[in-house]
């Protein structure tokens, strides 16, 4: 079993409480729930600048003694969107349409998939969630359900409600500096590709069909 | 305040003699004037004085965005670029153009709606503008270097999803027709606002923004840009499946040049002489060179798809190629081109039709030969406009040449009489770019180079022929318009447009004269020309009628392209949507598709409405079409009042006399009409607007009727202007 599958289980209070303690490292310890594969205790060290810089509520801190757990056996996405940089134009509807039709905004650092255009040498660089089988993102994340998987879709997906935007998926994230994953200032969330529920609309609305829906083979 | 949709609410005011930045609120303007174009004339109107000369301080570069960019809003990319042009025929005097791209997105992006540039700074700086702050910074080491290497320093410094906005060494030696260079695919074409940008020390804006711009209604607007797409364009499988059209550009370019202005299309079933050369756009494009075929072949050319920020149809390319080598210091030979319109190659419809052009056999007629990529490299690079510096102009050139007005010694490095290549090309290029030699002469621009000839040698009539073929249009307007081309045997030149009575009535009254009559509107939807499969006459009839009913209120609107009876109303409708569709502004070619689509029922009737709709989603601003129209209307009084301003008046919408010449070419409007009705014509026009016929001055009931009261106030009393009640 590769690091990437290794189940684990941060509880949020002990990620508060260490983070709080020990100002620069976080131990997340793990913890038996009753049920699914046996969990393992894990140990890392992330920063932890960004959780305790956002101040969060008391009640919150009570909701979160449920245990978060990842089981063994992940449900796959059903696939996930690639890019063609032969064929992409640089054109960034697919920017566009991400964020207009999630936050209701045009705006580009919302995007969840987004290129790169070195206009000059015209190279362009492209970068979309992978829908990783062993999601790293899902890993880091230290808040129960906030970064969950769709049963629908098997996509990878941020709950808002739950979100409180420590920004640790976005920088686990394999591609890391140039995550997929982006933190929306404006609401102290982090935002990630969802697959529109199934039907990418940045796969959709391509002008030069680059983006296409990759599925999962079976 | 209600929130100001698809606005950032700020606009930037930049005095580089101080280097004092401030902002003021977009809402001082919107929705009134509605954006770009609109704004941007009432921008100008309180902020440049018509004594100003265009090289002094005070006149204002002034970049808008239009009321839709930066929102998911169809082709609304561009944006509005306006000064006092130093480039229009004889006098400077107000103008503006609209480059497409990235620019006016990144600028919303970044927090700002619009950037008025005044003064003149006392040493060369940039202007950084990056989510909510400006600076402007010292361009000591930038100036005078050329494109490529200008974009990699600031890209350097400032991101590589940074867009720039720069000038190159044309621009900083003050050559009259230098554009502005967006991202090395973009220009601000014909107004001169380079050299404008350089009269200030200017030498590049750089912005990057990582904010938002809101829309109205979301998902409306996600809806429309569909909508529109499916108008426009199919996917590459589909084009694919239909094996017609292996990729939409060509659609789209197929379109404009066979169908919009058949008149001096190349390749047109009506010219078999002339070359096709947009016949095709692509790989397998039977007009390829030799030149370019062996090196797609071997790879060392390859074509890549490059567009406007989230634009459905996205027309440009990218050509990449690995072995034409530049001066050590420029690289790779990478090139973007715009619509293909724009390049060297575009000029196909005078150079190579011009027997005498010595440019080297295979690429005669043909696409892309090795010139065709140094021209259009090399003016990147010098920051020269690919069409106006010689470009389309290569005939006059040629026929200086040929008549001993401009002789091989006026070239001491290049031998201009034999087979040109890329070197002399280069060479010409830089004479002109850098003012030396008779390069310091043809960088004032070809019109007042043709004139300090033609006054010097005022009885020659071939001299004139080619004078008056460059001078189509009066005083107030732009040297350049369509295509000129020889008369065989006659050393004359004639303009493609010359027949169209309501495009010919359109050019003598706008404020730039290289407005496409499609836009926004007009005839353009007629089914005769757009319609791939053939209709029996009936049906087009039946087609055009409709059409013309709903556009113009009456069936034969547009019945005849030689009748002036409809004419002034089809003018003026049309003018008052493309100023509509330059303040929102999207796309004037793609715009104008969206009328006339080929890959819509062969009755369909056009979809004059796109400003309305996306005004209401993107702005949330619902309008009727008549409210539409009459804000166009009264934007375009604004403009008028502006050249009224700096001298305008009805003699300078009068057409130079060869116009109505028979020439037996049958490209004169003198094949058909004349002189006096042309006149009668004008007369009606400005009837229709509410302007005095004698002067053409908008009267004042007019201005006030349209709420342009303090525009008419200050007219009188600020500028002495004498209005009719």
């Amino acid at each position: 079993m590769t690091e990437k599958e290794t189940p684990k289980k941060v509880t949020r209070r002990d990620f508060i409480r260490d983070a709080a303690v020990l100002g620069g490292a976080v131990t997340g310890a793990g913890v038996l729930a009753g049920c699914g594969p046996t969990p393992e205790v894990i140990t890392e060290t992330v920063e932890v600048e960004k959780v305790v810089e956002k101040e969060v509520p008391v009640e919150v801190i009570k909701e979160v003694e449920v245990i978060k757990e990842v089981p063994a056996e992940l449900q796959q996405a059903i696939g996930h969107v690639e890019r063609d940089l032969e064929a992409c134009s640089g054109c960034r509807t697919c920017e566009a349409i991400c964020a207009l039709s999630h936050d209701g905004v045009v705006s580009p650092a919302l995007a969840r998939t987004w290129i790169v255009d070195h206009i000059r040498s015209s190279v362009i660089e492209g970068y979309t969630c992978k829908q990783c089988e062993g999601p790293e993102c899902l890993y880091a994340c230290p808040v129960e359900g906030a970064l969950y998987i769709d049963e629908a879709t098997g996509a990878r997906v941020i709950n808002p409600e739950k979100c409180i935007g420590c920004k640790l998926c976005l920088e686990a994230c394999i591609q890391y500096p140039n995550s997929p994953i982006r933190y929306d200032a404006q609401r102290e969330i982090c935002v990630k590709c969802d697959l529109c529920g199934g039907d990418p609309l940045c796969v959709k609305y391509c002008p030069e069909s680059a983006l296409s829906l990759v599925k999962k083979e079976a | 305040m209600a929130t100001l949709y698809g606005w950032t609410g700020k606009i930037l005011r930049v005095d580089l003699t101080t280097g004092k930045i401030t902002e003021t609120p977009t809402s001082d303007y919107v929705p009134k004037y509605i954006g770009g174009r609109g704004v941007g004339a009432r921008i100008y109107w309180e902020t440049v004085p018509p004594e100003c000369g265009a090289f002094d301080p005070e006149n204002a570069l002034i970049f808008m965005t239009g009321a839709a960019a930066g929102t998911f809003a169809p082709t609304a990319t561009h944006m509005y670029v306006g000064c006092k042009s130093p480039a229009m025929i004889e006098s400077e005097c107000y103008s503006w153009s609209e480059p497409g791209g990235h620019f006016s997105a990144e600028l919303k992006f970044a927090g700002y709606d619009g950037v008025v540039l005044t003064g003149k700074s006392p040493k060369p700086v940039y202007l950084w503008i990056n989510d909510g702050k400006a600076e402007l910074r010292n361009a000591d080491r930038l100036w005078g270097m050329w494109m490529t290497n200008l974009m990699l320093e600031l890209k350097n410094l400032h991101g590589p999803e940074s867009r720039v906005a720069a000038i190159g060494p044309a621009g900083e030696n003050l050559c009259r027709q230098a554009p502005i260079i967006i991202e090395h695919q973009h220009a601000t074409g014909y107004p001169g606002q380079g050299a404008v940008m350089g009269s200030k020390n200017l030498k590049a804006i750089a912005v990057r923004g990582t904010g938002a711009v809101t829309v109205a209604k979301p998902q409306e607007q996600i809806d429309l840009w569909y909508h529109y797409r499916r108008l426009l364009t199919r996917t590459p499988e589909e084009f694919a499946a239909t094996g017609e059209w292996p990729h939409r550009t060509r659609t789209l370019c197929y379109y404009i040049w066979h169908h919009s202005h058949p008149p001096y299309c190349v390749g047109h079933p009506e010219e078999p002489d002339l070359a096709g050369y947009h016949k095709n756009w692509g790989e397998d494009d039977p007009w390829l060179t030799d030149y370019v075929r062996e090196r797609l072949d071997d790879g060392r050319i390859d074509f890549g798809r490059a567009s406007c920020y989230a634009c459905p149809v996205g027309c440009a390319l990218r050509i990449r190629s690995k072995d034409i080598d530049m001066p050590a210091e420029q690289g790779q030979c990478n090139d973007l081109e715009s619509l293909p319109q724009y390049t060297w190659a575009g000029t196909g419809g005078s150079h190579r039709a011009y027997p005498h052009t010595p440019l080297e056999p295979p690429t005669q007629g043909k696409l892309w030969g090795e010139q065709d990529m140094w021209y259009n490299h090399i003016c990147d690079e010098l920051g020269l406009s690919k069409t106006s510096t010689i470009g389309y102009h290569l005939v006059w050139f040629m026929e200086l040449v040929d008549q001993g007005y401009i002789t091989p010694e006026d070239f001491p490095d290049f031998d201009i009489s034999k087979p040109w290549t890329s070197e002399t090309i280069r060479g010409l290029m830089e004479m002109i770019a850098y003012r030396r030699g008779i390069g310091d002469e043809l960088a004032e621009g070809e019109v007042r180079y043709l004139k300090s000839l033609y006054d010097q040698h005022p009885d020659d009539p071939a001299l004139k022929g080619v004078y008056d073929g460059v001078v189509f249009l009066g005083k107030y307007h732009l040297a350049r318009v369509g295509y000129p081309r020889p008369v065989p045997d006659k050393h004359i030149y004639r303009h493609g447009w010359s027949s169209s009575a309501d495009g010919m009535l359109q050019m003598a009254t706008q404020t730039r004269e290289e407005v496409q009559k499609t836009n926004g509107g007009g005839k353009s939807y007629s089914a005769s020309r757009c319609v791939p499969e053939p209709l029996t006459a009936e049906e087009a009839t039946a087609v055009r009628e409709r059409g013309d009913l709903l556009y113009f209120g009456h069936k034969d609107a547009t019945k005849s392209s030689k009748s002036w009876e409809y004419a002034p109303h089809v003018s003026i409708v049309t003018q008052n949507l493309q100023m509509i569709q330059g303040s929102i502004s999207y796309c004037a070619w793609a715009g104008a598709h969206l009328q006339y689509s080929n890959l819509n029922p062969p009755d369909y009737l056009g979809d004059w409405e796109i400003g309305r709709k996306e005004l209401a989603v993107a702005n949330g601003i619902e309008m009727t079409q008549d409210e539409i129209i009459e804000a166009g209307e009264m934007m375009f009084n604004l403009e008028r009042c502006i050249h009224v301003r700096e001298g305008r008046r009805r003699e300078h919408d009068m057409l130079p006399d060869w116009h109505f010449e028979d020439d037996g070419t049958g490209l004169t409007l003198g094949s058909w009409t004349t002189k006096d009705e042309f006149s009668d014509a004008l007369t009606r026009y400005y009837t229709e607007r509410g302007w005095d016929p004698n002067t053409a001055i908008p009267r004042r009931s007019t201005l006030e009727r349209l709420g342009l009261k303090d525009v008419a106030d200050d007219l009188e009393s600020k500028y002495g202007v004498t209005l009719l009640t």
